[in-house]
């Protein structure tokens, strides 16, 4: 069952984490290829994923989440695996969810399916700030009123799984018909066309620990003020 | 009664937003060159449509020449050529990341054997 997955894992500057997480989803799913993709990293990071056992891309520059995402979803086509599954480098996403958000795909309930924190009750108080948590309510808002066929909660979860099918679209109207997302609006756009495509999306939910090495790079103060200029864009982009 | 340069302004002001609009529903324009001009023909709009910005420019600069239709005309269409090159700076940037995508792919050469026994090479 397990065999035709890959598991891609983006990363930049997580030399601290991105062995523990390779090996983590190495012991746990030896039959899946692991390739971490590299960003332009300026630390060890492609050293520490290599040790690990994971196949490493290296980008030739530090090209951003789309680019590095986009060449996961590029290599799983060309390569002929059925699934793919994307989990975070900096260690937040456990392993074991791994296998969840495979499950809705591989039986054939889903085309993509998002890991959200929000569906599961882990009792934790949410540690966000009130900018970061009014950035997700307003987000998920929008994407919520532009898809017809699901509701998402977690609208920036980085814990997903694809089928061929959608691989094939997704890369298809990324290379051809559009221009790059950016990095921070990226599975809001992928959810908004998605949906248009017909895609089936499901959410499952999982459980996101907290970042123990690092920064995110989801969110800084000048991407904050970006933000909502970026989300206009994209309604009127996407409106028809 | 309202200024020419301020006429001039408003005109440029507007083909300015409604071009990045055009390119935004033709999928030509990404968000943050989208954003940036944007935002520059709202504040020349602005400008234009409030004298006091000129005086504000004239006491900078140390000039006693009024700003004409024809200086601002210039202007307007100085910052016009810059916008085509920003969008076609935009343009070449998209080709360059889609570039890396497909180069980046191509190195994929997994380690170990996969299912059908075959090493997954392209």
């Amino acid at each position: 069952m397990k065999i035709n997955t890959l598991v891609m894992i983006p990363a930049y500057n997580e030399e601290k984490t991105i062995g523990r997480v390779v090996e983590g989803v190495k012991t746990l799913y030896p039959d899946f290829d692991i390739l971490v993709i590299n960003d332009g990293s300026e630390d060890q990071t492609e050293t520490y994923a290599q040790k690990a056992g994971a196949n490493v891309i290296t980008l030739p520059f530090h090209a951003g989440g789309t680019v590095a995402v986009l060449t996961g979803y590029l290599v799983a086509l060309e390569h002929g695996y059925q699934y793919l599954v994307k989990i975070d480098g900096d260690g937040q996403h456990k392993p074991e969810d791994v296998e969840r958000v495979l499950q809705p795909v591989m039986k054939d309930e889903a085309d993509i399916c998002v890991g959200s924190r929000y569906l599961a009750n882990t009792g934790r108080i949410e540690e966000d700030s009130i900018v970061k948590i009014a950035g997700r309510i307003f987000s998920s808002t929008i994407v919520n009123r532009m898809v017809k066929n699901t509701e998402i909660t977690d609208t920036t979860s980085g814990l997903r799984a694809w089928n061929r099918k959608a691989l094939h679209n997704l890369v298809y109207a990324y290379l051809n018909e559009r221009k790059f997302p950016d990095d921070s609006v990226l599975w809001i756009v992928e959810t908004i066309i998605a949906d248009k495509m017909g895609l089936r999306i499901k959410e499952i939910p999982i459980e996101v620990l907290p970042r123990r090495h690092g920064k995110s790079k989801s969110f800084s103060q000048m991407k904050m003020f970006r933000y909502p200029f970026r989300l206009i864009k994209l309604l009127i982009e996407l409106m028809k | 009664m309202i200024e020419r340069y301020s006429i001039v302004g408003l005109a440029f002001s507007a083909i300015i937003i409604l071009l990045d609009l055009y390119l935004l529903k033709k999928r030509k324009i990404s968000g943050r060159t989208f954003t940036r001009w944007l935002i520059t023909g709202f504040v020349i709009g602005v400008v234009s449509l409030v004298p006091a910005f000129f005086t504000l420019l004239y006491v900078i600069l140390g000039t006693e020449v009024l700003i004409s239709a024809v200086t601002a005309t210039a202007f307007m269409v100085l910052l016009l050529m810059i916008f085509y090159l920003d969008y076609k700076l935009n343009d070449l940037n998209d080709k360059l990341m889609k570039l890396t995508v497909e180069l980046s792919a191509y190195k994929y050469n997994p380690k170990r054997k996969r299912g059908n026994g075959k090493r997954n090479e392209k």
